[in-house]
């Protein structure tokens, strides 16, 4: 199985729900390597400052002749298909779902959020109008901590508290090709944190976003949002594409808690622009150069220490920018390397929290090839990160000033066995980080295809979650949300160790008919190490300090299922069952983290259809069930909920767009979520309006 | 001067912190590369990549557009660059460009639209969403015209070979050569 990221390998085909039949996967067609010695060569002529220059690739120029030949003496010479079986979605020995660019645009969604609440086995979360709380198979938390998220093979996780700011980590959705999610430990290949699930953003390349795109949209909480996006050839073989998009949200319901007037400010605003530039598409080498920059204003009320009984109002304000740098080389159609380099600038700046971190990413990955049934690929990666914070009276980090540094390894070789009706996949991952040194995370995985076209799979995996800076560094009070007990000083640890995992999963992926096709997933997670908040003062002033002093297991099944009813309707839906068990080892007394049991829901359900009733009108509609949580430190529960959306659209003629969408239609507000660590207030989610239209040309 | 890609890292990087410079510098080098020219998946794409030029060769469409050819590919690219031969061929006295699209909302303007067999659960969706447009539809996805498309790619007995629906030709306002006609395989005329 090839889980590498996804920008290291051809798409994942066949894409979610299994419902396009088998496509041919170039990188798995048969061939030979000759990668490694010439990327020495490359790699000594680059250090001494050489440049070869570039050769043509050799297939165009043969191709120029078959272009001078007559169709009939096309029609007489003999070709050979593709020989070795491709690489399917419904084939990886993993919980795959990915939702296609095609899925984010019929589904109406304005964020990646909404989009990932489709997803079995995520879940999602609104806090108030920008915050969330996003997590795979539990432990849910706007901080939540074992998911690793990418944007074209960026790490968009913050290392502070190793969760990410989805407030301000926004894409252009038009450019979107695909997310691709995979719950579990998803293998060997990913970076830090992949412990319950990778979600990974891949854009498209920019010769796919020709022409001119032009979106505007306006709601009454998606008050309005733009974008602009123009793409162009470049030289012979260059594409790019240049967008800007701007948004704008509005509150959501404020929740009265009868201690001061219930006033939203959750509102916020972004702007960002970026680029993509890639060269080589069809050729042996394809470098791509990337890079956005945005401003985010997020309206917050914060309860934190300070004299005032009223909660600080104001903007959290984000600035970031990143560049990326990809050169791969292909080798016939099997064998690759890649080398990546990124940078990434993140700037925050709010009451509670100001920080500006600075991280440089690089990596290596070769895939060596088909040797016999052998297909080996391995890696190296090295990232450094240096921030710099600011301290309040609420929150400091000591030192203020840190770099870290993280070194990774992997290898995986994915066997072929039985004349390819079962894949076997064994690898490693070799992880070096200054908090708690070598961390070893292998895995094992087997996939049976039997002969009536399904897939049994199955995997053992050994994942850590390693300490987060503020875990080892913070000074941060808690004021807990009323009724307010004192405030409470947490500490950070220098001892805090990784949390652990070992993952067990098993999969059936089958087809009713041709058109139904359904995706079981279930697994039993076992927990080690997991963090407690642990007081050690007997009276207050409080103080407590992170531990290792949780233990517990998750358990849960996940299923998907496609019907294409007709060429004009389809009907997806999908269910997630999860169970979680906590318990505290070493007579540790934190009473926040074991209610993590809590804190997310046992089931959720999606029903949803995307239809077309004319040659120019899709409607698109979907009902989702979320069981009641109750969110730790919380006294009572946020009830289940069951949410309406619907989508309508027209396409008058090609390139021109319109649509209407509403969300949450079912009710006036319903709550999601509480935050935890930084009391922010909650909102609820309203029943949201909102058109747009989209012009290309 | 045109600038190669492989420095335009170091070129933009006067923002980023100067080992970031320093590595782009040592290790990203420019790289002759050479695919090996028997591969033999390529050659079945390479091949049919040539058969693509003489569908559009041997094809009239009702006006003649917009100064060029656009060929353009739907879903993956499976031609591995093969296609890049043909750009800037003549095709009715018009150079012929190759654009990727992702969707069929994309395909304005496209006088020859090849379907990836990635589309195929999505076939009878992107044919009706062409509806009459004069878009010569040409894919391998097995049983293509008798879902409405316009030419069928076969490979029997390891060669190329093709079949035309030719009342899905006339609904499109395409004209189909009588020498493809006659080199098809099948000419179908019913949906």
């Amino acid at each position: 199985m090839d889980l590498r990221p996804s920008h290291l390998r051809t798409k994942l085909v066949g894409a979610s729900r299994a419902r396009h039949p088998p496509a041919v996967d170039p990188a798995h067609r048969t061939g030979r390597t000759t990668g490694f010695s010439r990327f020495t060569t490359g790699l000594i002529l680059g250090l001494l400052g050489l440049s070869v220059a570039s050769a043509d690739s050799g297939n165009a120029i043969a191709t120029d002749s078959l272009m001078d030949m007559s169709l009939e003496a096309l029609m007489n010479i003999e070709v050979t298909s593709v020989a070795r079986r491709p690489q399917k979605k419904s084939e990886a020995a993993a919980a795959i779902f990915v939702i296609t660019g095609e899925d984010l645009r019929r589904w109406g969604v304005t964020n990646i959020p909404d989009a990932l609440r489709r997803v079995p086995g995520i879940q999602v979360a609104r806090i108030d109008a920008n915050k969330w709380a996003i997590t795979a198979r539990g432990f849910n938390s706007r901080f939540a901590n074992k998911l690793l998220v990418m944007i074209d093979g960026r790490s968009i996780y913050t290392p502070l508290f190793a969760g990410v700011y989805w407030e301000a980590n926004e894409v252009m959705l038009e450019d979107v090709d695909r997310i691709e999610v995979i719950r579990g430990p998803g293998g060997t290949l990913w970076g830090a944190n992949a412990v319950n699930g990778v979600i990974n953003i891949i854009t498209r390349p920019a010769a796919d976003t020709q022409g001119t795109l032009v979106a505007a949209g306006a709601g009454n909480e998606e008050r309005g949002t733009a974008s602009l996006r123009y793409g162009g050839t470049s030289g012979k073989d260059g594409h790019y594409r240049v967008y800007g998009k701007f948004r704008s949200v509005g509150t959501g319901r404020a929740i009265d808690t009868g201690l001061f007037p219930p006033v939203a400010h959750d509102d916020s605003n972004l702007q960002q622009g970026g680029f993509r530039m890639d060269w080589g598409r069809h050729t042996a080498d394809s470098f791509t150069v990337q890079g956005d920059a945005y401003q985010v204003n997020a309206g917050q009320e914060l309860l934190i220490a300070s004299a005032s009984p009223y909660p600080l109002v104001e903007d959290a304000r984000y600035t970031g920018h990143n560049l990326l740098y990809r050169w791969s080389h292909r080798n016939g159609t099997d064998s690759d390397y890649t080398l990546q380099a990124w940078y990434d600038h993140v700037g925050l700046d709010s009451a509670v929290l100001s920080e500006d971190r600075d991280t440089l990413d690089l990596d290596f990955q070769q895939h060596l090839g088909a040797t016999g049934s052998h297909d080996l690929v391995w890696g190296l990666n090295f990232r450094s990160i240096h921030d710099h914070t600011g301290s309040t009276p609420t929150f400091a980090l000591v030192p203020a000033s840190r770099t870290v540094n993280l070194y990774t390894g992997f290898v995986q070789d994915e066997i072929a066995l039985y004349d390819e009706r079962a894949r076997l996949t064994l690898g490693s991952k070799f992880e070096h980080n200054d908090f708690t040194g070598l961390e070893v995370q292998p895995n094992v995985r087997l996939a049976w295809l039997t002969r009536s076209g399904a897939t049994v799979w199955g995997a053992i995996s050994r994942a850590v979650r390693t300490p987060a800076r503020g875990e080892q560094d913070v000074a941060l009070a808690v004021i807990p949300p009323a009724p307010a007990p004192p405030p409470m000083m947490i500490y950070g640890n220098d001892h805090f160790r990784s949390e652990t995992l070992v993952a067990y999963e098993l999969g059936y992926r089958f087809a009713v008919a041709e058109q139904v096709s359904t995706d079981i997933a279930a697994f039993y997670n076992d927990y080690h190490r997991l963090r407690t908040v642990d007081v050690y003062t007997a009276t207050p002033p409080y103080a407590a300090t992170f531990n290792n002093n949780l233990t517990g297991h998750t358990s849960g099944i996940e299923i998907d299922s496609h019907w294409q009813a007709t060429d004009r309707l389809a009907v997806n839906a999908d269910f997630t069952q999860l169970k979680i068990d906590l318990d505290l080892v070493n007579g540790s007394n934190d009473t926040l983290s074991p209610s993590a049991e809590n804190s997310s829901p046992a089931h959720t359900a999606n029903l949803w259809i995307e239809a077309s009733p004319g040659r120019h009108v899709e409607l698109d509609a979907g009902v989702r069930y979320v069981s009641s949580i109750r969110t730790p430190g919380s006294a009572t529960d946020i009830p289940a909920y069951t949410a309406f959306d619907v989508r309508i659209g027209w396409k008058p003629r090609p390139g021109l767009e319109f649509s209407l969408t509403g969300q949450n239609l079912l009710d006036n507000a319903h709550p999601e979520f509480n935050p935890d660590f930084i009391y922010s207030l909650p909102t609820e989610v309203q029943r949201s309006v909102y058109g747009k239209v989209t012009l290309k040309f | 001067m045109r600038i190669h890609p492989a420095y335009i890292p170091a070129l933009l990087a006067d923002r980023i912190r100067l080992p970031l410079l320093l590595l782009c510098w040592t290790v990203l080098p420019l790289l002759p590369g050479t695919a090996p020219a028997g591969d033999p998946v390529q050659q079945e794409y390479q091949v049919k990549a040539a058969f693509l030029y003489n569908f559009a060769r041997f094809t009239s469409w009702p006006d003649t557009g917009s100064g060029t050819f656009n060929l353009c590919i739907l879903g993956n690219d499976p031609f591995y660059g093969a296609i890049d031969a043909l750009r800037d061929k003549p095709v009715h006295e018009q150079p012929l460009t190759v654009r990727h699209i992702a969707s069929t909302g994309e395909a304005a303007g496209c006088q020859l639209l090849y379907i990836d067999r990635s589309m195929s659960g999505q076939l009878d969706g992107i044919i009706a969403e062409l509806g009459r447009y004069p878009v010569l539809t040409v894919s391998d996805i097995d049983g293509f015209i008798g879902h409405g498309g316009i030419i069928g790619l076969l490979v029997i007995n390891s060669k190329i070979r093709f079949e035309i629906n030719i009342s899905a030709a006339s609904d499109a306002g395409l004209s189909i050569s009588s020498k493809l006609l006659t080199l098809a395989t099948t000419v179908s005329t019913g949906r």
